[in-house]
């Protein structure tokens, strides 16, 4: 125990670390390996360096690119922290304090947490540097020889330990964190029961602002119609993710007009994204903004990115191949004498967007059945019949059959279902007698019951 | 100590040793000059300007070598592909060497082509004999607020100006070790500053004051178009910190914008179009006109007169030399860099004619230029390279309202180009170096 002692609790810290990382932490991993962005090139070292704690910085960033594949992240953590403990308990007993194995694992479990809580890990690499600088200057003092661990203090390390563990395990934010990555990530996998079974109606009251993913994995599965109004809807703000200025916005409007097709305003968000990270760029933007460019048939911007990409240790064999598939490949662009004076414009308005990117000829079942939904969550039922009757539906959804019901259309022209209108009438039949309970039961879960409040609130 | 000689060396030789592997041996001569990029054969270029780099654009290797003759230099160009045991030795190429001394540095803003926000946007500068550039200053300075529309007095590197937006933003002016903030929204006649004009004399400053929108195209090429609903002119004198709207150049039925002075400051040139009921959908309708105003003892005399610009165009940045206006043409609109179809064209003050300047342009945008002091070159930004990010070329004026071939701003790798993710804006001409006003400018914000 007296030697091998240290490297117990070093293996113990390490296995910790790396699988409650690996079971809590992983989708949040691969996110933060989305977002950083390391490259060889002359103008990131210098935008770096300009920055405070650059060396911390440049190592964090090298690691974090490694991050976006699966494990690696919670491995490198792990990684960090162990070293944080070898390196601190090497010191600390070179300048002979006392209980130095104590106070080198409380450190390293402190920064455990710190980093499970932070943006980044970035407090593991500022204080591995740290703990590197220190260890190396320790190697000019005088070798002691290292004292057994007692019971005590190995009781207090396995309490540090387990404590951080169950933090990290079962703190709320950290939870919610994780499950917003894993959304996030099968969002832009296109994963959409991944999204469905993370976003629920039920988890959606405690988390409001994860519904707009749920409705765009609906929108793609042809579940809009059916299902909206079973998650918690609120207000029209509820439907979509506001915020041209926030990280979360950008992130899903990027992926929700590529969802749709609209890969001008795809690649608008994506910009908009960027510029909340310290480089204003960041690999996973760089990835998004070669897909957009190539879908449009940009390739000299494809080639453009591609090149940036491979100044990337991480990327930079994909990049190369990405390289060779575009060299030589002519952009489309418009013809000589184009103007751009009649195109359709949006404004970050996203129902007014919707309608023009319906008029500037995207075709999209998305957008289609997003408009007919905005125009539900307005209470705006005659121009949702018009916009319904545009579009053409082998099976009518359940709630555009609520909607059309309560427009007042003829059912039978609409071949709304036997068992809608049953309901309609049974719920009309139950208002007309005041029998509240009954509606607000029979109501749960479909557009009246949404209509109704709205009606009550004066908002419609 | 061996050991560590012993690796140095072997690593040393492993480097010659490749460096020498890939150029072949032999090489057969052609009669055509090589597919380089940039594009620098037969470029006019100052006296002592950084050496140019370029590369074969197929992305073959490429080795060159230069011979002086009078005031051409050529450019011997051999090319091989790896593993080529034969090169290609290519026809020289001329690069011309105009005796018209050239202002020693220029001044840049390097931003993101983006959209809304920023990230770091830096007011740099580079010296045109080297590849050394520098900070100003950067957006850091003012809590990552923008920093935009540097201009200098006359090219003078002590005196220059720039907004700083932002919370507790304004307009900053220095004056060698003295600087300012003002908030130009809270003086005289409360209206913000934006493109600024600095009068020859130094005492004045005309600023446009525009309240500027952008709107996203959903299924088009261009997709920004950047448009202003309202703008006027408003000058300011130096010495009274007084600052003023010039009623004649304040039309409610007309934004007035781009002020620019001729040399001897008798004359403001601007552009002006009709005020246009929703711009963004009507933008197409937005046709700014080349316009002079006269100026005499602080004061604006007369009404403007329009000297250039009908339904068919729109015209931007005006700036006067030599009795020639060097300006950015477009099809519509005020924003030209995001549009291709934007070109540089001089308008002759005498004749009244204004034609495209045909050897600057490209199918892509170029839109702001500037002189340089002597008024001898030109310097513009492009999107010529990809069509996203501007870069700043380098044109000789010839006289007449006739130029050299432009060339490209020298970089140590021409790959610089490519791996910089941020554009070149508002490339100026300064007689010196400036100082580094960061810090100096950060106390203005604290």
């Amino acid at each position: 125990m007296k030697k091998r002692g240290k490297y117990i609790i070093a293996a113990l810290l390490f296995v910790g670390v790396f699988c409650i990382g690996a079971i809590f932490q992983r989708y949040t991993a691969i996110i933060q390996g989305q977002n950083s962005l390391f490259l060889f090139t002359g103008d990131y070292f210098r935008e770096t360096f300009a920055a405070s704690w650059p060396l911390s910085h440049l190592l964090e960033s090298f690691c974090l690119q490694f991050y976006e594949i699966p494990i690696v992240g919670p491995l490198l953590n792990a990684l960090a922290a162990t070293l944080i403990f070898l390196l601190f308990n090497f010191f600390l007993q070179r300048i002979r304090v006392p209980f130095h194995t104590v106070e080198a694992a409380i450190i390293a479990c402190l920064c455990w947490i710190f980093a499970a809580i932070a943006t980044t890990p970035l407090i593991l690499f500022k204080v591995l540097l740290i703990s590197s600088i220190l260890a190396f200057a320790a190697l000019l003092l005088k070798k002691k020889e290292a004292a057994p661990i007692r019971i005590w203090e190995l009781i207090t390390i396995a309490v540090f330990l387990i404590s951080a563990a169950l933090f990290v395990s079962i703190s709320k934010d950290i939870r919610s964190d994780e499950t917003t990555a894993k959304v996030r990530y099968a969002t832009y996998k296109g994963d959409w029961n991944k999204v469905l079974e993370n976003v629920t109606p039920q988890s959606s009251i405690d988390r409001p602002e994860m519904m707009p993913y749920a409705f765009l994995a609906m929108g793609y599965t042809g579940e809009l119609g059916e299902r909206l109004f079973t998650y918690p809807i609120q207000n029209i703000e509820d439907f979509d993710m506001e915020g041209i200025q926030s990280v979360e916005g950008n992130y899903f409007n990027s992926l929700l007009n590529y969802y749709m097709g609209n890969y001008n305003e795809a690649l608008h968000h994506i910009f908009q994204y960027s510029c909340h990270f310290p480089h204003g760029m960041t690999h996973f933007s760089l990835s998004q903004m070669i897909r957009y460019n190539n879908i449009l048939g940009n390739y000299t911007m494809v080639r453009k990115y591609a090149q940036i990409v491979s100044r990337s240790p991480r990327y930079s064999s994909s990049a190369s191949k990405l390289l060779k598939r575009f060299e030589g490949a002519q952009d489309s662009i418009p013809p000589a004498g184009h103007l751009s004076s009649g195109a359709r414009t949006t404004t970050n308005n996203p129902q007014y967007d919707l309608l023009q990117l319906a008029l500037a000829g995207i075709d999209s079942g998305i957008a289609q059945e997003r408009f007919l939904c905005y125009l539900m969550l307005q209470g705006d039922l005659n121009n949702f019949v018009e916009a319904f009757s545009i579009f053409k539906w082998e099976r009518i959804p359940r709630h555009y059959e609520e909607a059309l019901l309560l427009a007042g259309v003829d059912p039978n022209v609409f071949g709304i279902s036997a068992a809608t209108q049953k309901l309609f009438y049974e719920i009309s039949f139950a208002m007309a007698q005041a029998d509240i309970p009954t509606v607000d039961r029979m109501a749960k879960g479909t557009y009246w019951e949404y209509y109704f409040r709205k009606q009550k609130e004066g908002a419609f | 100590m061996k050991l560590i000689k012993y690796i140095t060396g072997i690593a040393l030789s492993a480097i010659l040793l490749h460096s020498c592997s890939g150029a072949p041996s032999e090489s057969i001569p052609s009669d055509s000059y090589p597919d380089i990029i940039p594009d620098y054969i037969g470029v006019t270029i100052p006296e002592g300007i950084a050496p140019l780099t370029f590369e074969m654009a197929d992305g073959t290797n490429c080795r060159f070598e230069t011979e002086r003759e009078g005031d051409t230099l050529w450019y011997s160009v051999t090319s091989w592909r790896k593993g080529d045991k034969k090169g290609t030795i290519h026809k020289p190429f001329p690069v011309y060497i105009s005796a018209d001394p050239i202002d020693p540095y220029i001044a840049y803003r390097l931003i993101e082509p983006g959209y809304e926000s920023w990230h770091n946007i830096v007011i740099a500068q580079r010296e045109l004999a080297s590849y050394k550039e520098s900070r100003i200053v950067s957006n850091r300075a003012n809590d990552m607020g923008c920093v935009n529309c540097h201009t200098f007095d006359s090219g003078d590197p002590q005196k220059m100006l720039f907004h700083a937006r932002g919370k507790g933003g304004g307009t900053v002016f220095i004056d060698g070790e003295q600087i300012r903030l003002i908030n130009l929204a809270e003086v005289g006649s409360q209206r913000q500053g934006t493109y600024p004009a600095w009068h020859p004399s130094g005492r004045y400053v005309a600023f446009s004051s525009n309240n500027t929108r952008q709107c996203f195209t959903s299924n088009e090429y261009q997709p920004i178009e950047v448009y202003d609903t309202a703008s006027d002119i408003i000058l300011m004198d130096l010495q009274t910190d007084s600052v003023i709207l010039v009623p004649q150049l304040s039309l409610e039925t007309r934004m007035e914008t781009f002020p620019s002075w001729s040399e001897d400051g008798s004359t403001l040139y601007l552009c002006s179009a009709a005020s246009v009921e929703n711009v963004a959908n009507n933008r197409g309708q937005v046709h700014y006109r080349l316009m002079s105003a006269k100026f005499e003892d602080g004061q604006f005399v007369g009404e403007p007169e329009e000297l250039f610009g009908d339904d068919s165009c729109s015209v931007s940045f005006p700036r006067y030399n030599d009795g020639y206006v060097l300006f950015t043409h477009t099809a519509f609109g005020t924003f030209p860099i995001w549009h291709d179809e934007a070109d540089l064209w001089m308008y002759n003050v005498e004749s009244k004619e204004a034609f495209p300047a045909e050897i600057l342009n490209s199918d892509k945008a170029e839109s702001y230029h500037s002189w340089s002091s002597n008024g001898k070159w030109v310097i513009f930004g492009s999107r010529r390279l990809d069509g996203r990010y501007t870069r700043v070329y380098i044109a000789h004026y010839k006289g007449n309202g006739e130029f050299d071939k432009p060339f490209l701003l020298p970089q140590k790798n021409f790959n610089h180009n490519t791996l910089r993710l941020k554009s070149y804006n508002i490339p100026e001409f300064i007689k010196g170096e400036v100082k580094d006003y960061e810090k100096a400018v950060s106390k203005l914000f604290k």
